[in-house]
């Protein structure tokens, strides 16, 4: 009877075991399509004991996870996030520089004006079209400079609101270490989902220690999360450019990241404003040097009344914002007669000074040794080659970040004919122990009887 | 490599979404007609082109400047041939006055006749551009060039414009054409002219004698500046036709750079259809297949 017994007692074990495989199959199903899930398992041990059957018992589910490929995928992570940052947003300021007028347009219809006013330099209507389309010029400057400074501001809010998001990240990272302390499955893929979702944001490296615990460290060495501590990443306007930068807050001490952060979304958005303020530089740079120019040649010459000196444009007070502070000389604007077609001590119908501001055109005086439209080109072609750059770059990365994702997929991603059929396996089995239970009982029952 | 069913419905979802993206920039294309819609499509195309329009900008402008040009010289030009014409008929009167066989009363007759070609000639000299510009007063343009003794107070320059890239030429006749430089080839032509008014008054038959040689200076010199109004009249609509040479060719290469083949967008277009119709159809079979084995 002992014997019968010690039956149903590995009986009532192996049913647990086999309980324990179909609760992790339906588990692994109902999670097939949780993003970062990772499939569990679980391994049958056989029991000994005497004199030959011991039975069958379930350790607890394993989770299948490979750290090395999490670590890849955090590293492509922080890539993507770069380069579809950059690509995306200097795509937006192109499409905004490019929706609009070419300064290089404008500038050869102010020289073409030029030409035509040489040729008639005492028709009224050839001088205003003129004066008009050095109007068009300096609003054309205007504009660029106001869209420089839309997208400029633009990136510095996305970077404050990416830092904010970065510092909420950390903490719920710290909050991860902690769960994950317990070793539940769950609680490591949290950790993992959110150090990818910190990576991707801010770049850096996450590495787990001898200790379990995940420290998450910045581009340039600032720790960022370690165990359960959280540091803060705060943006603040710098106080001689107005640009945003970031510091690492941790306790009471605060360093400056800003020019160390290079991966992630926000290393991405750092580069694009780089870009942004180099083409508002450039833009600067020619719109002083059209002014000098123009004005050079204009106050040498004389307009129809004969009066040398007059500029054409306002000075621009520094080439820092020069282009948005660029003004046509209000004389010239309410009495394009002032317009210097004439030489110096010549009469109205003279026309060397047209010629003179229309030889500009091919005049290599803009800052760099070019042309007025080679440099009102140079950004606008520069901002392209970065465009296309990190086009092809994000496309290079996604395709990384895939084909990652597969290699995790192939590790720990559930497969639902292979979950059906541990289901079935598991289930056949406890039925069959049901019998196997059943039997013993009637055997048990029957020796009862006859008692 | 384990592949699992989340992967394969992965990688059908990548490949319909990847075709999708073709199409949709295929359709772009063929619908624009661009190649290069934005300028990181081809940066060095972009560029390039963007070089050429304007080449193609300051080509126009050039075209606007040849057209004035050529108004101004045309009537430049026609001022001259009044001159020519005025001083043609003058010298014939100095002839007749000049005649042993004509009397006081006759010289007298031509005299008034001489007189009102002067005023002609005058008017011809003092001659208007559409804007009221004074066509042979040099840079002066904005007073009369010759006044009522046909004394000249313009000046002697000449205007440049340019012609094309690189290329200048001079295009103006000031008035000074009409008055002596010193040389023997050279008379005050309108002054000339009433020299010869007053000697007929006069019946000075030698002075009007002396007006015949001095008329025929005058006509060479005005056939000398004819022929300079000529000559660049033939350098503007050379250089028109080289502009309009040039614009044909600047179109061309800009098309080349930045407009899309019509047939390859099309026919691209058609391929990356027929790709996403053949992925979608891939897609539901995976699926389906994927919903029976469940």
């Amino acid at each position: 009877m002992s014997d019968l017994l010690s039956l149903l007692s590995m009986g009532s074990s192996a049913m647990s075991a086999q309980h324990t495989g179909v609760a992790v199959a339906t588990n692994n199903v109902a999670n097939a399509n949780t993003v970062g899930y990772s499939r569990e398992v679980v391994d049958l041990e056989a029991m000994q004991g005497p004199p030959t059957l011991g039975g069958v018992r379930s350790g607890d589910p394993t989770r299948t996870a490979d750290g090395l490929v999490s670590g890849r995928i955090r590293d492509a992570a922080s890539s993507l996030g770069r380069t579809a940052q950059t690509r995306d947003t200097l795509s937006d300021f192109e499409a905004t520089l490019a929706g609009g007028a070419q300064t290089s347009d404008r500038l050869a219809s102010v020289f073409a004006r030029l030409q035509q006013t040489a040729a008639a330099p005492t028709d009224p209507d050839q001088r205003q079209a003129t004066v008009a389309s050095l109007a068009d010029l300096v609003s054309t400057f205007h504009a660029t400079a106001a869209a420089v400074t839309d997208a400029r501001t633009s990136a510095d809010a996305q970077i404050g609101t990416m830092a904010t998001s970065a510092t909420a990240l950390a903490s719920q990272l710290a909050a991860a270490n902690k769960a994950a302390q317990s070793g539940s499955p769950a609680a490591l893929d949290n950790r993992d989902r959110i150090a990818k979702q910190l990576t991707t944001l801010v770049g850096g490296s996450a590495r787990v220690d001898a200790d379990g615990q995940m420290r998450f460290v910045l581009d340039g060495g600032g720790v960022l999360v370690d165990g359960t501590h959280a540091a803060q990443l705060q943006a603040k306007p710098d106080a001689a450019t107005g640009l945003a930068t970031l510091s690492l807050v941790s306790g009471a001490n605060t360093r400056d990241v800003t020019a160390q952060l290079s991966g992630g979304q926000l290393g991405g958005m750092l580069a694009a404003r780089a870009q942004i303020v180099a083409v508002g530089d450039r833009m600067d740079q020619l719109a002083s040097d059209v002014a000098t120019g123009f004005n050079t040649v204009s106050q040498a010459n004389a307009g129809a009344d004969g009066v040398t000196g007059r500029p054409t444009f306002v000075a621009p007070a520094a080439v820092k914002g020069a282009a948005a502070a660029l003004a046509l000389d209000p004389g010239h604007a309410a009495n394009p007669s002032q317009l210097a077609t004439a030489g110096p001590g010549a009469g109205p119908g003279d026309n060397k000074g047209a010629l003179a501001l229309a030889a500009l055109s091919a005049a290599t005086v803009a800052a760099g040794g070019s042309t007025f439209t080679s440099a009102a080109l140079a950004p606008i072609t520069a901002l392209a080659q970065h465009v296309a750059d990190a086009k092809a770059d994000a496309t290079a990365d996604s395709v990384v970040a895939s084909h990652l994702d597969d290699l995790r997929d192939s590790v720990s991603g559930v497969d639902l004919t292979e979950e059906q059929t541990n289901l079935a396996r598991f289930s056949s089995a406890s039925q069959a122990l049901t019998k196997f239970l059943s039997t013993i009982n009637d055997m048990l029952s029957g020796l009862i009887q006859n008692l | 490599m384990r592949v699992t069913s989340t992967h394969i419905i992965e990688l059908a979802s990548q490949a319909t979404s990847r075709a999708q993206s073709k199409v949709a920039d295929a359709t772009g294309v063929a619908s624009s007609g661009l190649r290069v819609q934005v300028p990181s499509d081809d940066p060095v195309a972009w560029a390039d082109a963007q070089r050429e329009k304007t080449r193609q900008t300051l080509s126009t402008g050039t075209g606007g400047a040849l057209a004035a040009s050529r108004t101004d010289v045309q009537e430049t030009d026609s001022s001259l041939a009044s001159l020519t014409g005025i001083v043609a008929q003058a010298r014939q009167l100095a002839v007749q006055g000049s005649s042993t066989t004509a009397g006081p009363g006759d010289r007298s007759a031509i005299a008034a006749q001489v007189t009102a070609l002067y005023k002609s000639a005058l008017a011809a000299a003092n001659a208007q551009g559409a804007d009221g510009h004074y066509l042979l007063a040099g840079s002066q343009t904005g007073t009369e060039p010759f006044d009522a003794a046909g004394a000249y107070h313009g000046d002697g320059s000449a205007r440049d414009i340019t012609t094309g890239e690189n290329v200048a030429q001079t295009v103006g006749v000031p008035g000074s054409v009409l008055t002596a430089d010193g040389s023997a080839d050279t008379v005050d032509i309108l002054p000339e002219l009433a020299k010869l008014a007053t000697a007929l008054g006069a019946n000075d038959l030698v002075g009007v004698q002396g007006s015949l040689g001095t008329l025929s200076t005058a006509t060479t010199q005005l056939g000398v500046a004819r022929g300079k109004t000529g000559a660049a009249l033939a350098a503007l609509t050379d250089a028109d036709t080289q502009r309009g040479l040039l614009e044909t060719r600047l179109a061309g290469v800009i098309s080349n750079l930045v407009q899309a083949d019509g047939v390859g967008a099309a026919s691209t277009l058609a391929q990356a259809t027929q790709i996403l119709n053949v992925t979608q159809a891939v897609t539901q079979h995976v699926i389906s297949t994927l919903q029976q084995s469940a």
